[in-house]
């Protein structure tokens, strides 16, 4: 990894206004579950690829974020509900696989990524 | 699969399955489809949260603040010449700007805006606060930059002199804060604990050791 990735990955996180900002303490982030920070590099990877622009993100979580319902929803609810809008919109996979796949992991029938 | 004890998952012992959250479950469910699909692996993953742990934020800054404290000879080089000294500890991504490192002493506090831009020393302090970049601190930083410090909690006496310095693209500044009374004892990587982000901006003091426990 180089010093301009590096510094990539601050500048687009940098674009994300401060009511949708990745939370951080002093500057730096906080991920209150192991899979906030699956969430987050997915996103974050994946922009870095190319695979979509950080707009497209950004837009979502904005949406998302501002949609909160008062369900206690918290900040990573949010971001991955964008994350599988924009993985919807961008024609990778459709709601119905990624729910699908979702109810194999909550009934116990898949454990592990394979 | 074995039988599933309904029970067994309150007991939290690794060896019996948690039902993940819902959240948790599309998480898991994205990641698999999107390795699945070639589209990631897993290590790009890894990747991009370790980086994002380990080597963004303040920390960076924090490390050299603290071997500024503890190792004379370091912090002459720092305030000499801030960009070789930072790259002694391996830090990159500075080959474009200059890093200039100023002191705070009893008598003389430093702070750093930018009235033109966000420009900001990532390497070293990480994301910059949204503060950083509103109009109203960049302006009243200039104006009245007591005032300023005042909202954030510090306050200095009239005998100290506060110095204002404006990054641009090309030059970049660190504060060292004044090092915490009672920390003579502490190494290096302890100190570094103590120094916090708006500490090296000036709007704030690094913190007392009792704060960190």
């Amino acid at each position: 990894m180089t010093g301009g990735a590096n510094t990539d990955l601050e500048r687009v996180l940098s674009l994300l206004p401060e009511r949708v900002a990745v939370p951080r303490r002093n500057g730096e982030p906080v991920f209150d579950a192991p899979w906030q920070s699956r969430a987050f590099g997915m996103v974050v990877s994946m922009h870095q690829a190319g695979v979509f622009p950080w707009s497209e993100f950004k837009t979502r979580l904005i949406e998302e974020v501002g949609h909160a319902d008062g369900s206690g929803a918290g900040y990573y609810d949010h971001w991955v509900a964008a994350f599988e809008r924009l993985v919807a919109d961008l024609g990778l996979f459709t709601h119905e696989q990624m729910d699908g796949r979702a109810g194999e992991f909550l009934r116990g029938d898949r454990r592990g990524l394979a | 699969m074995p039988a599933q004890d309904p029970d067994e998952h309150r007991h939290g012992t690794e060896h019996h399955w948690n039902p993940p959250e819902e959240t948790e479950a599309k998480v898991r469910a994205l990641e698999s489809l999107l390795v699945e699909a070639g589209v990631l692996t897993p290590a790009d993953i890894d990747q991009m949260v370790d980086e994002f742990e380990t080597n963004l934020g303040p920390m960076n800054g924090a490390k050299v603040v603290a071997k500024a404290w503890v190792d004379p000879a370091y912090r002459e080089r720092l305030l000499a010449d801030a960009s070789t000294a930072i790259e002694e500890l391996g830090f990159r991504g500075l080959q474009t700007e200059v890093v200039v490192a100023v002191e705070n002493s009893p008598t003389v506090h430093h702070m750093v805006v930018c009235t033109l831009c966000s420009c900001y020393p990532w390497t070293l302090l990480g994301i910059p606060p949204t503060w950083f970049k509103d109009n109203a601190y960049r302006s009243r930083s200039v104006l009245e930059p007591r005032s300023v410090l005042a909202d954030f909690g510090v306050t200095l006496g009239p005998d100290v002199e506060v110095k204002v310095w404006d990054t641009s693209a090309e030059v970049r500044y660190l504060v060292i804060p004044q090092r915490p009374a009672g920390t003579e004892q502490m190494a290096e990587a302890e100190l570094a604990d103590l120094v916090t982000r708006d500490s090296m901006l000036g709007v704030g003091f690094a913190l007392a050791p009792e704060a960190v426990g």
